[in-house]
């Protein structure tokens, strides 16, 4: 019996360890950039060298984000933002995957123009061309996919909040 | 600001700083920093420090 019972725990000592926990997590994050950086000026600019770091990345990302969403806090940490900020939290997410998409088309037209183009004229057109085509491409998609996906999670976590204050007064 | 009314209280249970951690379930510190005034406790944490005192949250903790 004595041995399924959870251990009595320091509330203070775990809020402390909790905050350990937080500027680890900064830390690895911070750490994984700068390592993609220095692996990109070092060695070769892939996405095979940074594959790990991007892993790293990308599924703690994705882990925070589920896990808020499904504890109900997403809603909370976007109510909390707006009662504060003047632009919208939905605003914001939209402007990030805005340029996103203009940052990514900036560096893919840079690329074309640097790299493929023989003559100045053959490098403005080049650049003209991959930018616009790219802008079409990932400006709609990453502005989209970041209100759709802000949408999803707040929707879900205004239901799991719900569902958590109709169990507790069910 | 101290709290000297669960220090108080404590001492007329006769319980150490250590004793009442036990009873409570945290470390002396954290009681040791409660009493000081350095560390806002938990209204969970509260409740167990009154029942194990047994006293009510008026009596510890309301100003």
């Amino acid at each position: 019996m004595g041995f399924w019972n959870k251990k009595h725990k320091d509330e203070r000592v775990e809020n402390i360890k909790n905050k350990i926990y937080k500027e680890i997590y900064i830390l690895i994050m911070v750490l994984s950039f700068i390592s993609i950086a220095v692996k990109f000026i070092t060695i070769e600019m892939s996405l095979r060298v940074v594959l790990f770091e991007w892993i790293v990345i990308l599924v703690s990302s994705l882990y925070y984000s589920v896990r808020t969403t499904f504890l109900g806090i997403y809603s909370d940490e976007v109510e909390l933002h707006d009662q504060t900020s003047k632009v919208k939290m939905s605003k914001k997410n939209l402007m990030g995957g805005i340029a996103l998409g203009v940052v990514l088309a900036l560096i893919f037209a840079t690329n074309s123009a640097v790299n493929y183009a023989d003559s100045s004229q053959q490098a403005i057109s080049y650049f003209l061309l991959v930018f616009f085509v790219s802008f079409i491409i990932y400006v709609p998609l990453f502005g989209g996919v970041n209100a759709i996906i802000h949408s999803a999670a707040k929707r879900k976590s205004e239901q799991m909040n719900q569902k958590n204050l109709d169990d507790r007064e069910g | 600001m101290k709290n000297k009314r669960m220090k108080m209280a404590r001492i007329e249970h006769d319980l150490s700083q250590e004793e009442l951690a036990k009873k409570v379930g945290v470390t002396r510190q954290t009681i040791g920093l409660i009493e000081a005034g350095k560390y806002n406790p938990t209204l969970n944490l509260c409740i167990s420090i009154c029942k194990a005192l047994n006293k009510t949250l008026d009596d510890l903790f309301w100003e």
